[in-house]
């Protein structure tokens, strides 16, 4: 069985030198080099590659490889990450591609020139929250007196509102957190995308995500939003929320399908 | 040191477990660009297959999850 050929992605090749001494082949298709292994077809092949997707470990170890690499690339240049999986049969299929898709490739590495992605996930404990808010929140503290010292009409009546309370109370917090840093995010970057919240089956117990976004962040640009975002993380952590801010990646959510 | 290297230095760890696999597969897996051409596994293939990917994930992510909760 000969070797294939699997694509991690694609820059320009006015950008190659930049990358210096390359652990990795590249191969230069007119304005677009693409950045490429040959793997052996036992592991890649057909039926080995099929049968290999559903080895978790395996799939794991190349997902972090294919991963690693196109993050060191893009520490250096503009890349167009590629999806996990393009093996051609050969340079000269990947050559093909390259030819008949170069316009579209220009394209989607304009789009991505020079900025990376961030990724920042916003959520909170139901738990915590209501703790802080029950030694925090004036209208929650209020009930909250009232349903333990109150008169017993009075503490009839807390006791009944009290859930109530702590639900508008939550919403108000988690919105007036969400919007703060959305906001800011936006004003901060030059593309954003809000990505489907974390299933609840994916959160730690208990924890409810509310805000998951990409964001396309300009070289350089990151500081001053990363020490806001930092500055809200630390506030918001005593009070039961969580923030994941993970990156710099590949703009892997900015570039469109072919 | 160059920008970058300052940048990855500062903000980017690999071992930062913050970086679930779930995040990095589901990048690689569900974005970047899909290309065509003379695939040992069509997209038709591959999306199929990935499906089966992410059911794995979730139980393998679930179960990570919780025994950091405890």
């Amino acid at each position: 069985m000969g070797d294939v050929v699997y694509l991690y992605g694609l820059v320009k090749s006015a950008d190659v030198e930049k990358l210096g001494n390359l652990t990795y082949s590249t191969f230069q298709s007119g304005n677009i080099t693409a950045v490429y292994s040959i793997e052996d077809s036992k592991e890649f092949g057909f039926d080995a590659f099929k049968s290999n997707l559903k080895n978790m470990a395996w799939v794991e170890e190349k997902v972090i490889k294919h991963n690693q690499l196109l993050s060191d690339l893009a520490f250096v240049v503009t890349v167009l990450p590629v999806k996990f999986g393009a093996v051609y049969t050969s340079l000269k299929a990947m050559q093909a591609t390259l030819i008949s898709s170069q316009e579209l490739f220009n394209e989607q590495l304009e789009r991505v020139n020079n900025g990376l992605e961030w990724g920042f996930k916003l959520s909170y404990s139901n738990e915590l929250l209501t703790t802080y808010l029950m030694h925090n929140d004036d209208e929650v503290k209020h009930h909250n007196e009232l349903s333990l010292n109150g008169t017993s009409g009075q503490r009839f009546l807390a006791k009944k509102k009290i859930d109530t309370v702590i639900k508008a109370a939550i919403k108000r917090e988690v919105n007036l957190l969400r919007n703060s840093i959305y906001e800011y995010s936006l004003q901060h970057s030059k593309n954003h995308k809000i990505l489907p919240n974390t299933s609840k089956e994916l959160s730690t117990k208990g924890w409810i995500n509310v805000l998951n976004l990409a964001l396309f962040i300009g070289r350089g640009e990151h500081k001053q939003i990363m020490l806001f975002i930092e500055g809200e993380i630390k506030e918001a952590n005593d009070c039961g929320f969580r923030m994941e801010l993970t990156g710099p990646w590949p703009a892997y959510n900015f570039v469109a399908d072919e | 040191m160059n920008e970058h290297e300052n940048l990855l230095f500062e903000e980017y760890d690999p071992e930062d477990d913050k970086i679930l696999l779930s995040e990095v597969l589901d990048k690689l897996l569900n974005t970047g660009v899909t290309i065509n051409g003379d695939l040992i596994l069509g997209i038709a293939d591959m999306d199929l297959l990935y499906c089966g990917i992410r059911v794995l994930l979730t139980s393998v992510d679930k179960l990570r999850e919780e025994s950091k909760g405890e």
